[in-house]
């Protein structure tokens, strides 16, 4: 049994009129949504824009909200509509690596486990600049599934597509990284 | 080997779904099993499990104080917008009541033009000349009894406001004066009785210009 959708009850309350249920909800989810949009789009500028294009449409649809999916669902899919839109725009402006290759400098100390953190610290940044790479939506699928912790179900409504639809995306994304990152192995 | 292969494409498109646990238990069983006992596969598994050890390990980004502000205030201009909008007349409206005084008109003259053709198949009582006009007539009469129906479809605020009453039970002779909503004017000229409207009156000018010559 699925556990009560918190963001939902308070979705409801702001649609009677509690103000502080809305500053709740861009309290819990500004940041994820970040995260996902800052990934979507590689422009860290351009997500905190589309942050809160998201959440102006959850305040205009104040008036109409109905609980049909979990709330975060129907935030993700928001929040992917206006990404695929910016990255169809045709002269969007030339993305930006926000994620550098990290060097030494900023690790305290030396020694393997120095090291090791610096390797985990390479791999991460080198899988977000492969994960940029990706189609579009292998790397919305992905990102929702093993980032986010959306279900498949739930990533099958935000992205509108059949869940083993959504289950080829993510699985095509994960192998073709996997491939990607053979070298640091 | 061959038998090995083809067990492990049964096996590849659910080691993704295995990491998102997605997979009802009973095949969770058969996944890790033949990972364990297949190199490849395990393989395979460890390194797909290292994309998601890479992607989880960045933190969500700190969301920056200003953002927060920066909604507020585009909340409050489109509070503002909103409020602009309702004091202003939308574009739309005068279009409707142009659209709303032309279909009055039009069917006021189709009106007129069911009661002449009407006076004139009576006064010659030539059953030879009536079909054309009787053709013409019967929508052009029926129109006023189907009006009520449609106007009680529109939603209450697109309702027109009420007319004002002509007095009498006995219908003035001059439709013109009659008020719209009794002819069904409220129609948009959207609908298949306003184009019979209109062909209507094509063909009075027809008829007027055959009795002129």
């Amino acid at each position: 049994m699925k556990a009560p959708d918190q963001d939902a009850a308070l979705m409801l309350a702001f649609c009677a009129g509690d103000g502080a249920a809305f500053e709740a909800l861009f309290g819990r989810w500004a940041a994820p949504l970040l995260r996902y949009l800052e990934r979507m789009l590689r422009d860290a500028a351009g997500a905190e824009e589309l942050v809160q294009e998201v959440f102006l449409r959850v305040h205009g649809a104040r008036q109409r909200y109905q609980p049909q999916a979990r709330f975060s669902t129907w935030l993700y899919r928001i929040a992917t509509n206006l990404a695929l839109n910016e990255l169809r725009r045709p002269r969007r402006r030339e993305l930006h690596t926000s994620l550098e290759e990290p060097g030494g400098a900023a690790l305290a100390g030396v020694g393997p486990a120095a090291e090791e953190e610096l390797d985990a610290r390479r791999l991460a940044a080198r899988v977000d600049i492969e994960l940029a790479q990706l189609p579009e939506r292998q790397r919305a699928a992905l990102c929702l599934t093993a980032v986010e912790g959306l279900s498949y179900a739930e990533v099958a409504e935000a992205l509108e597509i059949s869940e083993s639809a959504v289950k080829a995306l993510v699985h095509r994304a994960r192998t073709a990284l996997a491939e990607r990152i053979k070298d640091l192995e | 080997m061959q038998g090995a292969a083809s067990g492990c494409h049964e096996f590849e498109a659910d080691l993704s779904a295995l990491l998102d646990d997605e997979l009802a238990p009973e095949r969770v069983a058969e996944v890790r099993a033949h990972s364990r006992a297949c190199e490849s596969c395990g393989g395979r598994l460890a390194r797909l499990a290292r994309v998601d050890a890479a992607l989880s390990r960045a933190p969500a980004p700190a969301v920056p104080p200003s953002l927060r502000g920066r909604l507020e205030a585009r909340l409050e201009s489109a509070r503002e917008a909103d409020t602009t909008a309702r004091r202003t007349p939308r574009l739309g409206a005068p279009r409707r009541a142009w659209r709303g005084r032309a279909a009055g008109a039009l069917a006021a003259a189709a009106a007129g033009v069911a009661l002449y053709l009407a006076v004139a198949t009576r006064e010659a009582a030539r059953p030879e000349a009536a079909p054309t006009p009787v053709q013409i007539a019967r929508p052009l009469v029926e129109a006023p009894r189907e009006a009520p129906q449609q106007v009680a479809k529109r939603p209450a605020a697109a309702r027109p406001a009420p007319a004002p009453t002509q007095g009498p039970a006995e219908p003035p002779l001059d439709l013109g004066s009659v008020p719209e909503e009794e002819l069904g004017l409220a129609l948009e000229i959207e609908t298949v009785e306003d184009l019979d409207v209109i062909a209507n009156l094509e063909l009075l000018e027809l008829v007027l210009a055959a009795e002129a010559g």
